[in-house]
């Protein structure tokens, strides 16, 4: 179609997106040639995720050292002693939540001074009464008291007592599920497994603690990378609205807005031109903390599924959060701040599963946090199919419900 | 549907032929633009009241005014950027409330600010707003020679604009709204914040284009811009079109008046008062340097008016009485001088 200015105009969905590509086309340009894309999508992530990597140790994983006190000294507070204490042919055990852990003998009246001392990362106390409580259970003894393995270890080092906790719910797991079969033979007038009779827990049942803590541990600067790049995507995705208000005070936007293109069409190439920023900048990453400093960030289509998600959900979330500023520093400051907010409470500057009970759950309310448990998940080799989808479902929602009520706010403070 | 002709839409350069089919909803007499009852409200304040006007082919229309007095927003409202609260926009007979995209097509703009994008070259700032304008990718390279030479920047397409003069950066800036061969172009006081010879160098282009054959709307402040380059001039002050005529009709509706301009300090208010109650004076105002007095005569007024400057305390520096000019008429319409 052609009309009085000699114009060709494209109809139906081809016309509508050709300004849109258009427009993401000239911003990924402009954005280039500029070095935003490459400073906030790249270089910054990386530096950082290096310079927390190196914080932490300079070693791409942490090995944590947890002591074993036996306070009871019965065969089976022994026999778990020695099942973890044990020297492995494969070196320290590794454990899903933080690293690599080995276990240290320690006497239990120095357990505490051990930690405090930062000796130990943490200890795990086996009570007074843990074999004898094991073979009641065991026997399916209704009365048997509780088995309760106590847990020391220092505030500041959560990561290592979120480590030391896992063990520990190992080992009281193995005993009640044991309890639980003893009970079950019992009610049923069969007679006890020989090794439960005397209550001693076979080497092979405690053992199962690396066994089924399972994968291969997250890889920090895996973690790191995911983490300080989704700090940036804040605010690479904070273009979208600030660049809006650029144009809006420079007289940009009357000119954008004179032409046939419709302010949806601008938004939605900016967006995408942000979207492609983001997903390019995390693959860059991905792919130079994998190749460059040997991370593992797990299967490729998991991290691959992760990324697009995550991008999707921060460009939302920051579309709602620039909308509220009217002027350019304001959008600069709302970004900052909820950036950092969210990153504190998602984890992005502590290591994976570190923190409180109460923060660590928090963090799964906020989209990075949901995307750094699932590439947490993934890097340790414990994530399914399932628990992928369901997080990328979560981002995808987060995404879609934020960046829809960011876009008709931005709608209407910048183009009425 | 009525089939208006525009005649002549010739940029200075090559004209293209979709021009000469522009097809209306019935604009009167081959009138580019025709606009009625425009009003712009932001919040409680009224903008733009009820203003309204209409622009021939080829002719070339001033809307003057001071600064804030409404000249932005109403074209803004023009060219498809603002909506108005109430009013029609018809470009070449074509509604803009519901054919926008058909009549923005129409329009050209070159806003106040350089809406150039700093970190491009002129050269991409013109293929992104002219594939913006949906011109064909060969018909947009032949219209970005021709426009760069029109605005003298034919050598300096590959600069960056953030590399350029303030005065290059204006005429790329009047350069992208000639892209698309607009039947009416607008230039919102183009000429602001530059050197005299970029600022004569564009008056130029403008006049070039006017003498081409395009319809032009000029927004200024400057009075003598408004003069040199506008067949016809609309005066707007407080959101409201007070005046519209050629130069000689707005000239002629205040009279053979001449404009006496006194270079005073002092009490102002008592001497402006003071000789507004002259015989022969019809108003006196002050002014940032002294008094703006216009008289039936000035002869014969000099004398009483030098007299009432002793009599208040005033010290007078000089008088000089000026030809009638848009800056006599705008005091008489306005009653008030049109300031910077």
């Amino acid at each position: 179609m052609t009309d009085g200015a000699g114009t060709a105009r494209p109809t139906g969905r081809r016309g509508w997106l050709r300004p849109v590509l258009l427009v993401m086309r000239t911003d990924l340009l402009r954005r280039v040639r500029n070095r935003s894309a490459i400073i906030t999508g790249i270089i910054g992530p990386l530096a950082m995720a290096a310079a927390f990597s190196l914080l932490l140790g300079g070693t791409d994983t942490v090995t944590f050292t947890i002591g074993l006190a036996d306070a009871d000294g019965s065969p089976a507070s022994r026999a778990v002693v020695t099942a973890l204490t044990a020297p492995s042919e494969q070196g320290p055990a590794e454990d899903s939540e933080g690293g690599r852990v080995q276990f240290e003998l320690v006497a239990p009246g120095e357990a505490a001074a051990a930690v405090d001392d930062d000796d130990l990362d943490a200890a795990i106390v086996l009570p007074p009464g843990f074999g004898a409580a094991a073979a009641a259970s065991s026997a399916g003894d209704d009365g048997a008291r509780a088995v309760t393995v106590t847990v020391l270890h220092d505030p500041t080092r959560s990561v290592a007592g979120q480590v030391a906790r896992s063990v520990a719910d190992e080992i009281t797991a193995e005993v009640n599920r044991r309890a639980l079969v003893g009970a079950g033979l019992a009610a049923a007038g069969a007679p006890r497994p020989a090794a439960d009779a005397q209550g001693e827990p076979s080497a092979q049942a405690v053992v199962l603690v690396p066994d089924q803590a399972g994968g291969d541990g997250p890889d920090l600067t895996a973690y790191y990378g995911a983490a300080m790049f989704i700090l940036f995507l804040y605010f690479t995705v904070g273009f979208v609205a600030r660049s809006l208000v650029v144009d809006r005070d420079g007289g940009i936007l009357g000119r954008l807005m004179a032409t046939p293109l419709t302010p949806a069409q601008l938004i939605m190439g900016r967006t995408l031109a942000v979207a492609v920023l983001g997903v390019g900048g995390f693959v860059v990453v991905w792919l130079v903390t994998s190749g460059a400093f040997g991370a593992d960030w797990g299967p490729p289509a998991g991290v691959l599924a992760m990324v697009v998600a995550t991008v999707l959900a921060i460009a939302g979330l920051g579309l709602l959060v620039s909308s509220l500023g009217r002027t350019e520093r304001q959008v600069e400051s709302y970004t900052a701040l909820v950036a950092f907010v969210l990153a504190l409470i998602g984890g992005n500057f502590i290591g994976p599963g570190a923190g409180s009970d109460i923060l660590r759950q928090m963090a799964l309310y906020t989209p990075n946090g949901q995307a750094l448990a699932a590439f947490t998940d993934l890097g340790a080799g414990v994530a399914t199919v399932d628990s992928i989808a369901r997080a990328a479902g979560i981002l995808l929602a987060i995404g879609l419900v934020t960046g829809v009520v960011g876009l008709l706010r931005i709608h209407r403070t910048v183009f009425r | 549907m009525v089939q208006v002709g525009t005649g002549g839409q010739a940029t200075g350069t090559s004209a293209g032929p979709g021009h000469e089919g522009a097809t209306g909803e019935g604009s009167a007499a081959g009138h580019v633009l025709e606009c009625s009852g425009l009003v712009r409200r932001f919040g409680d304040r009224v903008a733009v009241d009820h203003v309204g006007f209409r622009i021939a082919a080829n002719e070339t229309f001033g809307l003057l005014g001071p600064n804030g007095a409404g000249k932005t927003t109403t074209i803004s409202m023009i060219a498809g950027i603002l909506a108005p609260d109430e009013g029609e926009i018809r470009i070449a007979g074509i509604p803009m409330t519901t054919r926008a995209g058909a009549a923005k097509a129409l329009v050209g703009l070159v806003p106040q600010d350089l809406a150039l994008y700093p970190d491009l070259t002129i050269l991409e700032n013109l293929r992104f707003f002219g594939r913006l304008q949906q011109l064909p990718r060969r018909r947009l390279a032949a219209r970005i020679a021709e426009v760069l030479e029109v605005v003298g920047l034919a050598d300096r397409a590959r600069d960056r604009v953030q590399e350029c003069s303030g005065g290059m950066k204006r005429r790329a800036n009047i350069a992208v709204g000639l892209l698309h061969e607009p039947k009416l172009l607008i230039l919102d006081e183009p000429t602001v914040g530059i050197d005299p010879q970029s600022r004569n160098q564009i008056l130029e282009s403008i006049e070039q284009l006017g003498a081409a054959g395009m319809s032009v709307l000029y927004t200024t402040h400057y009075m003598e811009e408004a003069e040199r380059l506008c067949d016809r001039i609309g005066i707007i002050d407080n959101g409201r079109l007070v005046a519209e005529g050629t130069r000689r009709e707005l000239i002629e509706r205040v009279g053979e008046q001449d404009r006496i301009s006194v270079t005073a300090s002092g009490p102002l208010a008592e001497f402006a008062a003071a000789v507004a109650a002259l015989p022969g004076v019809t108003s006196a105002e002050p002014v940032e340097t002294g008094l703006a007095v216009t008289a039936v005569t000035a002869a014969e007024v000099l004398a009483p008016l030098v007299a009432a400057g002793e009599r208040v305390g005033v010290s007078i520096g000089s008088v000089q009485v000026v030809e009638p000019d848009l800056e006599t008429v705008f005091l008489e319409v306005t009653g008030k001088a049109l300031r910077d």
